[in-house]
């Protein structure tokens, strides 16, 4: 019965927490004392107080070194992380860990960072926390690199979302990652990055829709590549194009997803509500860009009223 | 299916009869913050008193950390904002904060201490900064009424810049939108007064309301599972946002049941799942907020009964205490008109007469106030401070926003003494520069607020519809300055007041 199993291994666990709890009110810094917060740690790695004591110690040890020997305690920390992350990948506390070591060597190899970035997001490729570290990682590599360094940084990110995306379009996380690198990238780009570079948003967003449509096509009732469409069509790209630009952007765009719409239609014999939300949407871009009212946008959104029922105020809010 | 509410009482009871078992002693770490979800579910179950008020105080204070100052998740745990203010919400729920009056210099520096330069806060001494602790510290210094626009208006800066494409909140910025992270931004935004600082407003109203699935849950962003927790983070946001009625409130209320453990009772985050008192609390907290179960109301942005903050109860444009409390309202502060709408006034218990409808510009003719019939319904969730900030509003049109002369209120037309300090507050409070802010009434030097007691400090802000916002509050004071109040008679008796725009 669990109650007997459990007398023992409570009694054992109190009495262990307790002995590290002393130690800790004592500030003991020693070899040992670090050696069995790591044991306790690896019972229940949720203990952020003894995440804390650990790092006390480490700021005891750290005191009267070098550089070189900073990063040797810190190199043996990170391979302790790493065990944990494998187990609790979502471990808030952790993650934290492995940053705050970072802080404090300045001799970081950080390809060694990428790759365990790498072989995390191969194993979920929309874990949270990973995608952060993966951000923390790339702006402290930044610190140390040169304006056009960053700028060749960034292009290489964003090829790592091209590749992610291509392998799912359903990853959110590459594409919320794509949109953040996008405006940095317009900001300051690579000479090799062209489009980028000449700060053309007019031929980004005509190649950049071929992407999207590949992932519509794809996968119509995924959600992720919608909500990406929303941001390109929207005001940061067309405020920067001509009217006439913006017009055939958004006209064509509603013509390929009215396109799909139908053959969906034809498939399933019901609307697409991702191609009617994104209409909608759209319908409202071409009225304010042309400036003309859009006479579709109300019957989309009576048709969204009956059939995404769960969602029918918001669409009564949106008419005109 | 309806919320069994006797097994759900009778599972947060059991939680801390479970020292047999090793997963008690596993999960010390967030001792603190389960202790306060299974209280806040208690009260909305009306069944706080299954909790021993003492031993809690005293868990609390054991919790205490003299080194860091703050409030660990357990006795001897460090001191943590998650923790902290988790205390702080127990005792503002048990009404008993005053345990800790001495304590409270150190609180306010443990808190203080890790804002950053950016405006942002760390957890704790060791860096991690994340929005969520920008909530817990200034829903924290809300609670102990510390907030000052020195705090406040960095952790703002800090908030807007997490906002992304899509319109949502991340943990830091760049990091991608989260449910639970946009509810601890927008929490953050509505404790300021400051909502109106979001950008993309429609963006993220249409995000939030795509988090509802098929099978009525919620999930916390696109492509993921439902899970009853996101029952509040979503909810809580949209009814910050005054959206509650973007989603499918009877389909997510159906899923949430179906998430009970009817036999040992406690909510679990999918149907079939273990249950725990996170899932609990949120679960019933998103019940809560959609008016269902008869449940106590509870508040979005502070996660805790409605009435403990703000001394009433809400009130749905829909109820028909709405249309009867309004002329009661102006009847304190009457345009000129004494004569209010009988058919209403004298309603006191029945129903409402036919066409009488609900909205509050219908609300607004009866009150016989020519200058409101002007303005739109703007409130969905109608609340007496609602009145005071149209009230507000008019007299910016009126004088202009950055007019410094305070109305002039006359008292003429009624045979009730004068309260001076009746007058003083008005006066006080339609100056513009005496706006209330950061969870408490903020006064510039140059005004005499002869209320100056603690009356100021059940506040709450208002979103209209068309996103802007404007702070306030005042009902509640003015019941405490009439002091036989609890009759809301005494306060409409003082219709006679006219309030002389000039």
């Amino acid at each position: 019965m669990k109650i007997h199993k459990d007398a023992p291994k409570i009694t054992r666990y109190r009495a262990f927490v307790d002995k590290v709890l002393r130690h800790k009110q004592a500030q003991l810094y020693t070899e040992s004392a670090f050696a069995e917060t790591a044991k306790l740690l690896d019972v229940n790695p949720e203990l952020y107080t003894i995440w804390n004591y650990r790092r006390d110690i480490l700021l005891d040890w750290f005191k009267p070194d070098t550089p070189e020997a900073t990063h040797e305690l810190i190199k043996q920390e990170l391979v302790f992380t790493v065990g944990h992350l494998k187990r609790f990948p979502k471990c808030y506390w952790i993650w934290n860990h492995r940053k705050w070591c970072l802080e404090y060597d300045s001799l970081t190899n950080w390809d060694n960072e990428m790759v365990l970035i790498d072989k995390f997001l191969e194993a979920d490729s929309r874990n949270y926390h990973v995608w952060q570290y993966r951000r923390y990682v790339i702006d402290r590599m930044k610190l140390a690199q040169s304006p056009k360094q960053q700028a060749q940084t960034d292009l290489q990110e964003f090829e790592y979302t091209t590749k992610q995306i291509s392998k799912d379009i359903s990853n959110y996380s590459a594409l919320h990652n794509r949109s953040r690198l996008i405006k940095l990238l317009f900001e300051r780009s690579p000479e090799c990055a062209t489009l980028f570079y000449t700060k053309n948003k007019h031929g980004f967003l005509v190649e950049e829709w071929k992407l999207a449509q590949n992932a519509f096509y794809t996968d119509p009732d995924d959600s992720s590549v919608w909500i990406y469409i929303k941001w390109l069509l929207g005001d940061y790209f067309l405020n920067d194009l001509t009217k006439d630009q913006a017009r055939e952007v958004v006209e064509n765009a509603i013509q390929d997803i009215s396109k799909l719409n139908a053959l969906e239609a034809e498939e399933s014999s019901h609307d697409n509500q991702w191609c009617l939300k994104t209409l909608v949407f759209l319908e409202q871009q071409l009225s304010r860009v042309t400036g003309v009212r859009s006479e579709k946008k109300n019957q989309l959104l009576e048709k969204l009223v009956q059939q995404d029922t769960i969602r029918a105020k918001r669409y009564q809010d949106a008419k005109d | 299916m309806s919320l069994d509410k006797a097994k759900h009482i009778a599972y947060i009871k059991s939680l801390d009869e479970q020292k047999q078992f090793i997963e008690y002693w596993l999960s010390e770490h967030l001792r603190m913050n389960g202790v306060y979800w299974g209280a806040c579910a208690l009260f909305m179950m009306k069944a706080e008193d299954e909790f021993n008020k003492a031993d809690l105080v005293k868990f609390i204070l054991n919790c205490y950390d003299e080194t860091n100052g703050g409030f660990g998740s357990y006795p001897r745990h460090d001191a943590h904002l998650l923790s902290t203010l988790s205390a702080l919400q127990l005792l503002k729920m048990y009404d008993c904060l005053d345990v800790i009056d001495d304590k409270r210099p150190q609180i306010l520096k443990f808190i203080t201490n890790l804002q950053l330069p950016d405006g942002s806060f760390q957890g704790d001494r060791f860096g991690e900064v994340d929005t969520r602790f920008v909530y817990t510290a200034i829903q924290s210094l809300s609670i102990l009424e510390s907030l000052t626009p020195e705090i406040v208006d960095p952790a703002v800066d800090f908030i807007i810049q997490c906002q992304n494409f899509d319109g949502g909140f991340g943990l830091v910025p760049g990091s991608e939108s989260h449910s639970a992270q946009i509810f601890t931004c927008l929490a953050t935004l509505a404790i300021a007064g400051q909502l109106d600082k979001i950008k993309d407003r429609d963006l993220l109203e249409w995000w939030l309301s795509d988090r509802q699935l098929e099978n009525g849950g919620l999930n916390g962003r696109p492509e993921k599972l439902e899970d009853v927790c996101y029952s509040w983070w979503v909810m809580s946001s949209l009814s910050i946002l005054d959206r509650l009625d973007y989603i499918d409130g009877e389909k997510l209320r159906a899923f949430i049941l179906e998430c009970q453990d009817l036999e040992q009772g406690g909510i679990s985050d999918r149907p079939g799942n273990q249950v725990d008192v996170y899932h609990t609390n949120f679960g019933m907290a998103g019940l809560s907020l959609l008016g269902y179960e008869d449940l106590v109301p509870i508040d979005p942005v502070y996660c805790m009964p409605y009435v403990i903050l703000h001394g009433l109860e809400p009130h749905s444009i829909s109820s028909t205490s709405l249309v009867k409390r309004l002329p009661k309202i102006f009847g304190i502060l009457n345009f000129g008109h004494s004569e209010l709408d009988p058919l209403v006034t004298t309603d006191d218990h029945g129903s409402l007469s036919p066409g009488m409808n609900t909205s509050l510009h219908e609300a607004h003719s009866v009150g016989n106030c020519s200058k409101m019939e002007a303005s739109e319904s703007k409130y969905d969730l109608y609340t007496p401070e609602a009145v005071v900030c149209e009230l507000y509003e008019i007299w910016v049109d009126v004088n202009g926003s950055d007019a410094n002369e305070p109305l002039n209120i006359k008292a003429t037309g009624s045979d009730a003494p004068v309260s001076s300090s009746l007058l003083n507050l008005v006066n006080s409070f339609f100056n513009p520069s005496t706006i209330f802010r950061f969870g408490r009434w903020i006064s510039p030097p140059s005004t005499t607020i002869l209320c100056s007691d603690n009356s100021f400090s059940n506040c709450s802000s208002f979103v209209r519809r068309d996103g802007s916002i404007l702070p306030l509050l005042l009902y509640t004071e003015l019941k405490s300055i009439f002091p036989s109040t609890s009759n809301e008679a005494s306060l409409f008796s003082a219709g006679g007041w006219i309030i002389e725009l000039t």
